[in-house]
């Protein structure tokens, strides 16, 4: 796809005309929440370059979505909440200006601060699942997903802390990646959870995923987690490791269509073998208590004092308490609240500390089914995607979304939801996981995938 | 979880919640509470808290001046020449 269009670029059309034909398409699924006229301008800009006989690399000239907890320079920037409703985002993203020449055709809807997993939690309204309206896109990139199986743009980008590319990836039936922890720099990212946080794309096929990885990944000295990044070759063989734990906790269709991407696997000559992964049902558990306490600690900065809407207030402290109060949505409200409360003085032992242990033991189990396999295999949801509504008002079962696509963001590892198939209009999303490192391995067994959905 | 430890929880985070929002999370706190209880199953004896993904450790940079062209102040609500404005801080 982003190959294609830009082998015609300058040819058959300008990166104007594409963009313009971007641009004009109506949203009907509530993708974005700013869209960018300003792109047409840059798609000029761009159209120049390639006149002046500019080689047309990375992703110059493709007309992308961007998750809107990605900075811009000039462009509105909310998060999905109402306490930023009115931030003009000062500077651009490293990813951003990683992506040179690519054209920015707005900022997708979201869960608030990417709290959700449905795209219900966002102030401005849900994104509907481009698939079938009645049902959720899957969150917190709900919009960015969205966006691309829509065709409202070629590409998006993302953001994911426990699932949030590849759970709305599954849902809506595109490719997802989590890039590996440090991979690709986080400036200009909205902070949620610092210890999980990565940028990632939502592409139509793992070769756009593959060539939007290579364009944002790298160190950045803005972020002191990021780390170097060299592009390997990896093996073409695999053996395949399904754990055996996640068997009772899977929907029944989601099931059949995952035994069939394994038999169509087989096929192909991949290998399988059952692992174990002894801890995986700790994975929610430890991830709802690590999350909150840094997302309590990470949104203190909405105070109300320097940047972002203000409450007006008499004193200081009721300032904070009233800016916070009317412009935070329920769940961020929640979560920060069970985040105060697990750092509180004589909890921090019993609770975040803990957990921190428990995520060592379950990235321990990770690393152990590596030492056996090459890549670990599971549906990217328990379950299809529900009905918008459905569980909005039951955070724990809403929480249970995240099961299989929480252990590798514990353990830092890239991992990648390919559409599998359909039940009736509702896309199913198959993950694979990979160690540290090894994006390519999610590539070339991607590929492999996508031949025998063929 | 008592809905006198929910008011004493969000005073610490500075958020205002009315009579619903307190009486809605004081249930359910309680119950992602218990929910997340779960962990104390685990044996953890001798084991080391995670840290980080990839072995990194003490990233340093020089502690130098660099000129930098972002507007920061003006983002804030109140702005008094080039400083953002507050209520006091301190009292009599």
């Amino acid at each position: 796809m982003i190959k294609d269009i830009q082998s015609k670029l300058g040819k058959e059309y300008s990166c104007k005309e594409i963009t313009k034909q971007y641009l004009d398409k109506k949203d009907d699924f509530n993708i974005f929440i700013t869209k960018r006229e300003e792109a047409l301008k840059e798609a000029e800009e761009v159209d120049k370059r390639i006149k002046n006989g500019e080689k047309i690399t990375g992703l110059m000239g493709i007309p992308m979505a961007i998750k809107d907890n990605i900075l811009i320079k000039g462009t509105r920037c909310t998060a999905a909440s109402k306490i930023l409703d009115n931030y003009i985002a000062p500077y651009n993203a490293h990813v951003i200006d990683k992506l040179d020449g690519a054209i920015f055709l707005g900022k997708t809807n979201m869960d608030e601060f990417a709290h959700g997993s449905s795209g219900e939690h966002s102030a401005y309204g849900n994104t509907l699942n481009p698939n079938d309206r009645e049902y959720v896109p899957g969150g917190s990139s709900s919009g960015s997903a969205a966006s691309v199986v829509a065709d409202l743009a070629v590409c998006a980008l993302g953001s994911d802390t426990a699932g949030s590319i590849r759970e709305p990836a599954s849902f809506c039936g595109v490719v997802g990646l989590k890039t590996t922890f440090g991979s690709v720099s986080r400036y200009g990212l909205m902070s949620m959870v610092c210890s999980l946080d990565q940028i990632g794309p939502l592409t139509k096929s793992v070769e756009d995923s593959e060539i939007v990885f290579r364009a944002i990944k790298g160190r950045d000295k803005r972020d002191s987690t990021s780390i170097d990044y060299r592009v390997e070759d990896d093996k073409k063989e695999f053996i395949v490791g399904i754990p055996e734990e996640m068997i009772d906790d899977v929907d029944k269709d989601v099931k059949r269509i995952f035994d069939d991407s394994v038999k169509r696997l087989e096929e192909k000559g991949i290998k399988f073998k059952k692992i174990h992964l002894p801890n995986l049902k700790y994975g929610i558990p430890c991830y709802y208590i690590i999350t909150p306490a840094e997302i309590s600690a990470n949104l203190a900065r909405y105070d109300g004092v320097k940047f972002g809407m203000s409450a007006k207030s008499d004193d200081i402290l009721s300032n904070y308490f009233e800016t916070r109060g009317q412009f935070l949505g329920e769940e961020t409200k929640r979560r920060i609240m069970i985040g105060t409360h697990v750092l509180s003085s004589g909890y921090y032992d019993a609770y975040y500390l803990r957990a921190q242990k428990v995520r060592a033991k379950i990235v321990q189990d990770i690393n152990n089914a590596f030492n056996e396999v090459d890549l670990i295999f599971t549906p990217t949801a328990p379950f299809l995607p529900f009905k918008i509504g459905e569980k909005v008002d039951d955070p724990i079962s809403m929480y249970l979304a995240d099961l299989l696509t929480i252990p590798a963001s514990l353990a830092g590892t890239p991992a990648i939801s390919l559409p599998a198939g359909k039940m009736g209009n509702l896309p199913v999303g198959v993950q694979f996981i990979a160690p540290v490192m090894k994006e390519q391995r999610l590539f070339n067994i991607g590929k492999i995938f996508e031949q025998c959905q063929k | 979880m008592k809905i006198d430890k929910v008011k004493q929880i969000a005073n610490l985070a500075r958020i205002k919640l009315s009579k619903d929002e307190l009486k809605v999370l004081t249930k359910e706190l309680s119950s992602i509470l218990d929910y997340v209880d779960q962990l104390k199953e685990v044996d953890i004896e001798g084991i080391e808290p995670f840290v980080h993904a990839v072995d990194l450790h003490n990233v340093v940079r020089k502690d130098e001046v660099e000129s930098c062209d972002i507007d920061l102040v003006s983002l804030a609500p109140q702005t008094k020449k080039n400083f953002i404005k507050t209520k006091p801080i301190f009292n009599d």
